[in-house]
């Protein structure tokens, strides 16, 4: 039965057009901007940077940092506003009343929240692959450096784990909402939020220090900072191949490309271990909520 | 056989008691039909029969199980059509028949066998490609009824399937209704705001203010509540005054003098008696809305 529900969520989300744009069409406007107008300031300011340590790097490859540091903010804000997206199909079946006819079926009610999880899930995988795909063919085009395979397999492992801890994170204010009217607000105020926790239009390095250590206490920002550090690892080499490590260190830390604390540097597992944590408590948290509401149709 | 026992079924939200501890049976293989005005108690009864709300007090038997212990078995014989369409808008009919029909774990070739039969049934083989959101109402409620009728259920609950669909499309949808019930045994358990709809049902059961104010076949609680007239057409003039001097309940319209009375053997003998003074006659029976109206009416002055 969960399968039949996950493939229903699945078909319900790809059968609405102006879901499926809308999941994509944040992220393609802050490409728009990056490519217009934020992408040729954040080069210059590496470049004079580097140039300020009489260190000259070549524009290409810093152009091509800067591009991989762009998508691996992109692909950490995907996840979230398409598992959301796939979320609302819980929404339409309150308001519409669909829950209905899915209650007094011999459906154990305990299998809906699973199937709703794992299709968001999916969802916030595709269309993050989806942004990958045509985002890196771009990169590709532009720097003539190919994603190695490793990278490729690693940002989807990455994508994934992040697809589901938003799909679970979501889940639950989602299931507080019984109109597509509340929920669309809901949306907008994440839609908005999400972009200044994940740093993805400005470098976290430029916030107070106190802000930095609580976004990066968020699995949000430890995310980024994980796709950041695999997709850059190439690009970083290339034009830090004569900084010393401190100089490679301070633009990490400044960056958002290695997960900080404080003074400590937080290894991948342990972001990968918080990220799951997080997801587990909000699932429980959302199953929880959706079996308290079993009076309500 | 009774397929549904309800004793003293009561359900409150807060401090209103919408059912006050109601009891009644429906017989298996009948049509039942649960009446009442807005706000009396039908909704929140059937949404407990149906397994989807929790009741406070009672007991109820829906096919030999315990509602509130064993819901999962009970679900899987009901079916129920809703007032307003449950199944996926942006979803194909044939999609829909798919996904729901899933969820009672048939084999995909038993499923495909119960979808053709209910396509069959319910007449929308030219629907099955169409979005559900693309269709008209009556053919929206035709794959309702579909949809509920998948898993062949003992027990069909129709909550005011009628609503929104014109004449012809809730004739054809009750003669489907009615040959699938005839050919299957299967129990009709009905609420309408359509009196008439009630008219062929084996029992009927009346709550207002959450409790039963009557309950019977359709022609005892006629009988008991309504009244039969006599219409004469084409009478003599004197004819009016003399009946009302005989102390009958009798007025008159530019077509026909109306003489209400309540016996047959009354009737006869009246028919008899003046036969000379009209040239012809019409009995009328009191309806099924009068009949509701009357029994409302009267509950409504007693509170």
């Amino acid at each position: 039965m969960i399968r039949t529900l996950f493939k229903r969520n699945l078909m319900l989300y790809f059968r609405h057009p102006k879901t499926v744009i809308m999941s994509f069409v944040s992220v393609f406007m802050m490409l728009m901007i990056y490519i217009l107008f934020l992408g040729s300031q954040h080069v210059n300011t590496i470049v004079h940077t580097l140039k300020t340590y009489n260190i000259s790097a070549d524009e290409t490859d810093v152009s091509w940092l800067v591009n991989c540091w762009v998508l691996g903010g992109l692909l950490s804000i995907v996840p979230f506003t398409a598992s959301r997206a796939g979320l609302g199909v819980m929404v339409t079946d309150y308001e519409e009343r669909i829950m209905r006819d899915l209650k007094s079926s011999p459906l154990r009610m305990n299998r809906y929240p699973i199937a709703l999880i794992l299709a968001s899930t999916v969802i916030g995988m595709l269309m993050a692959t989806a942004v990958f795909i045509i985002v890196g063919v771009y990169i590709i085009l532009a720097s003539k450096h190919p994603f190695p395979i490793p990278v490729m397999f690693n940002v989807i492992m990455i994508v994934g784990l992040h697809s589901f801890m938003c799909a679970c994170f979501m889940s639950y204010p989602v299931s507080y909402m019984r109109t597509n009217q509340d929920y669309s607000t809901l949306c907008t105020v994440v839609d908005m939020l999400i972009g200044f926790i994940n740093c993805v239009y400005i470098p976290v390095g430029v916030l107070p220090v106190q802000v930095q250590n609580f976004l990066r206490l968020l699995p949000f920002n430890q995310a980024t900072e994980l796709l950041r550090s695999v997709i850059c690892r190439a690009p970083m080499s290339a034009v830090f191949s004569d900084v010393a490590a401190e100089g490679l260190r301070y633009y990490q830390d400044y960056e958002g490309v290695i997960t900080k604390f404080g003074p400590y540097f937080v290894p991948q597992w342990v972001i990968a271990l918080h990220m799951a944590i997080w997801s587990a408590i909000f699932f429980v948290l959302f199953t929880k909520h959706f079996a308290k509401k079993r009076d309500e149709i | 056989m009774d397929i549904i026992t309800v004793n003293n079924f009561a359900k409150s939200y807060g401090d209103f008691r919408a059912v006050r501890g109601i009891s009644f049976s429906v017989e298996e293989g009948s049509l039942f039909a649960f009446l009442g005005p807005n706000g009396a108690g039908k909704s929140t009864t059937i949404e407990a029969l149906t397994t989807l709300t929790a009741f406070d007090s009672g007991a109820v038997i829906i096919n030999g199980h315990r509602l509130g212990k064993e819901d999962h078995e009970i679900r899987k014989s009901i079916g129920v059509v809703y007032q307003q369409g449950v199944l996926d808008h942006q979803l194909t009919v044939a999609e829909n028949l798919w996904i729901r029909g899933s969820l009672y774990g048939f084999s995909r070739s038993e499923l495909k066998r119960r979808i053709d039969e209910v396509v069959e049934i319910t007449n929308i083989g030219e629907l099955l490609k169409k979005r559900y959101a693309r269709m008209s109402g009556g053919q929206q409620r035709r794959v309702d009824i579909a949809r509920a009728l998948i898993h062949t259920p003992k027990i069909l609950f129709l909550d005011e399937p009628s609503t929104g669909v014109d004449a012809q499309t809730r004739k054809s949808i009750w003669e489907m209704i009615r040959n699938t019930q005839k050919e299957k045994g299967m129990t009709v358990f009905l609420t309408t705001h359509y009196m008439e709809e009630a008219k062929d049902a084996g029992k009927i059961v009346i709550i207002a203010h959450g409790e039963i104010i009557d309950q019977g076949t359709p022609f005892e609680l006629k009988e008991k509540y309504t009244s039969t007239h006599v219409l004469l057409y084409g009478t003599d003039p004197a004819l009016l005054d003399e009946l009302r001097k005989e102390g009958l309940e009798a007025g008159q319209t530019d077509a026909y003098i109306k003489v209400t009375m309540d016996k047959k053997e009354d009737i006869i003998a009246f028919l008899q008696k003046y036969q000379s003074r009209f040239e012809s006659f019409e009995v009328e029976m009191g309806t099924m809305d009068d009949m509701f109206i009357d029994l409302v009416e009267r509950e409504e002055k007693g509170k």
